[in-house]
């Protein structure tokens, strides 16, 4: 059984981490909730734990938001966290490029519905599809069709973004 | 077969279909050059939006060692423990003092209350009656002697109905009698003047009270129990008192005009302190089971009197007249037993 737990948090740590600061925008808080995660799955010990892990860290990333609304604290992602580390020190033209296309990411992220954004962040920290249709109440045959269609309006969003920022910049 | 629908194609790049459902798919992709674009258009949005969210991710992280999560977990479930067990500590705790302070009401029914709601007026009984100073001819009638004639001998008393308690302690004047000077100072019978009865003759029935049949009733009491000969019995209610006391009793009985009148018989304290109640109370909601007449809605009375170490009370929305010829009736039936 522990070694079971310790397989699972090693394969699943980094994925609930990313999951959670796509949330809370916060790569510190990000990680404090993810051990948090962790710490209530060695409590409960659940039967289909990676399903429960990101239905816990959802849920505590939904806790964090709504405190962070009323300390009307606003994160910022380019101003203090850090991001994606590179594996050399890049110049500032290209960190600034950097940030403003990890900007216009989060943008186009921030335009799908609340339900789109839940379906493509849970397949992205590699949940199957039966797991996502089990902790979002959808139907597995739905999971798909959310899929190709929040898939399509990221990129959409996101080209729209580079479209502007494009123009700002000319 | 018609193309494999969009949705259905993501699925299957997402190898999300049963093994069966790939294979047709793969055999009609190899006929199908529409569905290998779609199929390779959607592979290419698919890897497109997975390198996109791959920019949205905080720097490379390391888990922490698996043995701090376990010890922090460890800890908050002892520290859970130690809340439940002081909480369920506090709970008995409480629990305890409820079930003792029941317990104590249930033993001393009536201790509590007397000294709760027992009113100045209604301290004023056992003044009023204490078995060795002679008395006023006005607050002192015949005793329970077996001379005395039945007219002469209950005892007198009262709170009249009247609509204000002041108005109410002038109100009776019972004649002298002559019994009343042949009366030895320590007759087992005394008058008691009784103040505080309520408006409405109606008396706050608190406590726990337990219906009787006649029958349970007489086991109850030991004898039959102190009532107008000659009436209905409508209900037999006590209320138990100290180890080695008699029971408080109470008879409710039905005129033939649908008045109820109540007997009550019991240790002097726990009648005198049933009578002090306070105006304005209603039994209803006190007395359990106590039915109460429609016709109810004359101003009560009560008369008492003291015999031995018991009290007995007449109770009903009777004129006095009526209520002092229950009285009368009541205390033959006392001669008898």
């Amino acid at each position: 059984m522990n070694d079971e737990f310790e397989l699972l948090y090693q394969s699943t740590y980094t994925a609930v981490v990313r999951f959670l600061y796509r949330k809370v925008w916060d790569a510190e808080r990000a990680e404090d909730l993810a051990q948090e995660v962790f710490v209530r799955a060695l409590a409960h010990r659940p039967e289909k734990p990676r399903a429960w892990l990101f239905a816990v860290a959802a849920n505590l990333a939904r806790d964090e938001a709504r405190a962070a609304v009323r300390r009307k604290r606003h994160l910022t992602l380019l101003k203090g966290d850090p991001v994606a580390q590179p594996a050399f020190e890049p110049s500032a033209e290209d960190q600034v490029e950097r940030d403003e296309e990890i900007a216009s990411v989060r943008d186009a992220l921030d335009t799908l519905t609340p339900r789109d954004r839940e379906i493509l962040l849970l397949w992205d920290a590699g949940l199957s599809y039966p797991e996502i249709a089990a902790e979002t109440g959808l139907a597995l045959g739905a999971v798909g069709t959310t899929l190709a269609r929040a898939r399509k309006r990221l990129v959409a969003a996101h080209e729209r973004q580079q479209t502007r920022d494009h123009v700002a910049h000319s | 077969m018609s193309h494999i629908p969009e949705a259905e194609l993501h699925a299957y790049l997402d190898q999300a279909l049963p093994r069966l459902r790939c294979v047709e798919i793969e055999s009609h992709l190899a006929e199908c050059t529409p569905c290998r674009t779609a199929r390779d258009e959607i592979a290419a949005l698919r890897d497109r939006t997975t390198a996109m969210l791959a920019r949205l991710a905080p720097r490379r992280t390391v888990p922490p060692p698996l043995a701090d999560l376990r010890h922090r977990a460890a800890h908050r479930a002892s520290e859970q423990a130690r809340f439940r067990q002081r909480t369920a500590w506090a709970a008995s705790v409480v629990v305890a003092l409820g079930v003792g302070w029941g317990a104590s009401y249930l033993v001393h029914p009536l201790s509590g209350r007397a000294l709760a709601t027992r009113t100045p007026a209604a301290a004023t009984i056992p003044a009023a009656a204490p078995a060795g100073p002679p008395r006023t001819s006005a607050d002192t009638a015949a005793p329970a002697s077996s001379e005395a004639p039945a007219d002469e001998a209950p005892a007198v008393l009262a709170a009249e109905p009247t609509a204000t308690p002041a108005a109410a302690a002038p109100a009776p004047k019972p004649k002298p009698h002559g019994a009343s000077r042949k009366a030895p100072v320590t007759s087992p019978a005394h008058l008691a003047t009784l103040g505080g009865i309520p408006k409405d003759g109606q008396l706050e029935f608190g406590g726990v009270w337990r219906n009787l049949s006649w029958d349970g009733a007489k086991a109850q009491n030991g004898e039959t129990p102190a009532r107008i000969d000659g009436l209905p019995v409508t209900e037999a209610q006590t209320q138990a008192g100290d180890s080695g006391r008699r029971p408080l009793m109470v008879v409710a009985q039905q005129l033939a005009s649908g008045e109820v009148i109540r007997t009550i018989e019991g240790p002097v304290s726990d009648v005198s302190a049933l009578l002090g109640t306070r105006p304005g109370e209603s039994v209803d909601s006190s007395a359990p089971g106590a039915p109460v007449p429609a016709g109810r809605t004359g101003l009560g009375s009560a008369l008492a009197f003291r015999h031995g170490d018991r009290m007995f009370a007449v109770t009903g929305s009777l004129p006095s007249d009526s209520l002092r010829a229950m009285m009368r009736r009541l205390n033959l039936m006392l001669r008898v037993r």
